[in-house]
C-alpha cells in the first residue's frame, strides 16, 4: 500500500501502527539485542520498496556477511536476484572497503558519507539501509567523538532525496542503545526486544518514537513466520 | 642484450681471428665466407662460424646470394661500431613478475568489484579491460616476446596506468574518490604479496596510485 509522504515496510502489522510507514526522507532507527529479527527488518523494508513500489533500495553491509543476508532473503522467499541486475535493490558490502583486508581499519562516517554522496544519486535510491551503526561505531575511540560524527551523518542524510532505516545493537536489557545517543538523533526509534518468558525467547515491537506521526505506544509481540516478520498489532505484551 | 647473448658474444669476440674479420668487414661491403677466408688465409670453416654467430647476435647483415652453380650467404657489417650493452637489471623474470603483479591486481579489483554487490560496476570494469585484449596488449606480448625488457617494462607500466586511471573515473562515479582509492588500494594491497621485490624495485604500485 502505498501513503503519500510514507514509506511502507510491508512488515506485516507494523504500518498500520505508523500510519502507514515512516514518514518520508526521514531518519530511522531500529535497535534491539542479536536475534531480535533487526536486520529481517531492514531487509523488508528494502524489499518491499524495490519489489512493491518499483523504489530503488540500498542496504549497506558493515557487519554481517552478504552471503549471510542474501540466505536469509532467500529463506523469506524475498528474491532479490533480478532487483539486483535492474538495480532496484542493491545490497553492498562495505566490508570490501577495508584497508588491509578483512581485519583492516573498520568504516567511520566520513567513509560513509563519501560513499553515499554519489552512489545515492548514481543508483537513484529512495530507501536506505545502514547494518550496522554498532559496526561504525568501532571506528571511534570515544563515544563523544562517536555522538558528534553520528550528528553531522544523520544532518547529511537528512538533505538527501532518501529515507534511512539505521541499524543498531542494543547491549543488553537495560541498554536500549550501544552509546545512548542514537535515538535522539533520529526521527523514529522502533524498539525490537527479545525477552525469556517461562523459559522462551518471545520477540516484541514497540515504537518508541516517531516524528511526524500519530504513533502507537503499546509493546507488541512480533513472530517470525515463513513470509518473515509479522507484527501482532492488535495484541499487547504486559 | 640479455646474460645468454652477451656470453656468446664474448666468446665470440675473443676467439683468434675475430678482430681481423670485422676489420676486414668494416668498409661495409658484403662478403661470402670464402672471401673473408681467403684474404686473411684463414679456414673457410672458421669464418663461416664467426659470420654465422656475429649475424645471429645482430652485429652483422646476411642474405642470400645464388648462382648457377651454388648458393651462399653474404654479410656485411650492421654498425662499424659494436657495441655489447648488458642489462642486468631487466631479464624476462622481472618483466614476467610484473606482469603477474598486475594481472593479480586486476583480478582482486573485479573480483572486489563483483563481492561489492553493485553488477554495473563489476560489468563497467570488465569492458574497460576487453578492449586492451587487441591493440596495446598485443603490442606489449610481441614486446615481450623479442626480449625488449626495458621497454617491455615501461610499456607495461604504461598501460597499467591507463588502466587505472579508467579503473577510478568508473568506480568514484558511483561511489565517490575516496571509496574508490579504498577499493583500489586494498586491491593492489593483496595483488603485492608475493611481489614485493619487483614492487618496490620497479615502482609497479606508484602506477596504481596516480
Amino acid at each position: 500500500m502505498r501513503m503519500e509522504g510514507r514509506l511502507a515496510t510491508g512488515i506485516d502489522g507494523f504500518d498500520v501502527l505508523v500510519q502507514g510507514g515512516f514518514p518520508a526522507r526521514t531518519v530511522n532507527l531500529v535497535a534491539g539485542p542479536a536475534g531480535s529479527g533487526k536486520s529481517l527488518f531492514g531487509l523488508h523494508f528494502c524489499y518491499s520498496g524495490a519489489r512493491v513500489l518499483g523504489e530503488p533500495s540500498m542496504y549497506l553491509v558493515l557487519e554481517e556477511t552478504k552471503e549471510s543476508l542474501q540466505r536469509v532473503m532467500r529463506t523469506f522467499g524475498m528474491g532479490f536476484e533480478d532487483l539486483e541486475r535492474s538495480e532496484r535493490f542493491l545490497m553492498i558490502d562495505l566490508g570490501e572497503l577495508r584497508i588491509g583486508g578483512a581485519e583492516g581499519s573498520a568504516i567511520g562516517f566520513r567513509e560513509l558519507q563519501d560513499f553515499l554522496a554519489s552512489s545515492l544519486k548514481a543508483a537513484h535510491v529512495r530507501r536506505l539501509v545502514i547494518d550496522s551503526l554498532s559496526a561504525v561505531g568501532l571506528h571511534y575511540s570515544t563515544p563523544g567523538e562517536f555522538r558528534e560524527r553520528l550528528f553531522g551523518f544523520s544532518r547529511f542524510l537528512r538533505a538527501q532525496d532518501v529515507t534511512t532505516v539505521l541499524i543498531a545493537e542494543s547491549p543488553d536489557a537495560q541498554s536500549l542503545t550501544a552509546h545512548g545517543v542514537e535515538q535522539f538523533i533520529a526521527d523514529s526509534f522502533v524498539h525490537l526486544g527479545l525477552e525469556e518468558v517461562k523459559g522462551e525467547l518471545r520477540r516484541t515491537l514497540t515504537v518508541r518514537k516517531m516524528r511526524f506521526t500519530k504513533h502507537d505506544t503499546a509493546k507488541h509481540p512480533m513472530y517470525i513466520t515463513p513470509k518473515g516478520l509479522a507484527v501482532a498489532a492488535d495484541e499487547k505484551v504486559v | 642484450m640479455d646474460e645468454k647473448s652477451f656470453s656468446e658474444a664474448v666468446s665470440l669476440l675473443s676467439g683468434e681471428h675475430s678482430l681481423s674479420i670485422l676489420r676486414y668487414l668494416a668498409g661495409g661491403e658484403w662478403r661470402i665466407a670464402s672471401d673473408v677466408s681467403r684474404s686473411l688465409h684463414i679456414h673457410t670453416t672458421t669464418a663461416s662460424k664467426f659470420l654465422g654467430g656475429m649475424h645471429a647476435l645482430g652485429f652483422l647483415d646476411r642474405r642470400l646470394r645464388k648462382s648457377h652453380t651454388r648458393s651462399a650467404y653474404e654479410y656485411r657489417i650492421a654498425n662499424p661500431r659494436i657495441a655489447l650493452d648488458l642489462e642486468l637489471a631487466e631479464g624476462p623474470a622481472p618483466l614476467q613478475e610484473a606482469m603477474d603483479f598486475y594481472l593479480a591486481y586486476v583480478s582482486n579489483v573485479l573480483e572486489r568489484g563483483r563481492r561489492l554487490g553493485w553488477p554495473a560496476i563489476a560489468d563497467k570494469l570488465e569492458a574497460r579491460l576487453a578492449r586492451d585484449r587487441t591493440g596495446s596488449k598485443e603490442e606489449l606480448f610481441s614486446r615481450l616476446l623479442r626480449g625488449e625488457g626495458a621497454r617491455g617494462m615501461e610499456e607495461l607500466r604504461s598501460m597499467f596506468q591507463g588502466i587505472q586511471r579508467e579503473f577510478l573515473a568508473i568506480t568514484a562515479a558511483s561511489m565517490g574518490t575516496d571509496t574508490a582509492h579504498r577499493l583500489l588500494s586494498g586491491a593492489a594491497d593483496e595483488a603485492r604479496k608475493g611481489h614485493e621485490d619487483v614492487v618496490e624495485r620497479y615502482g609497479l604500485r606508484k602506477v596504481l596510485e596516480a
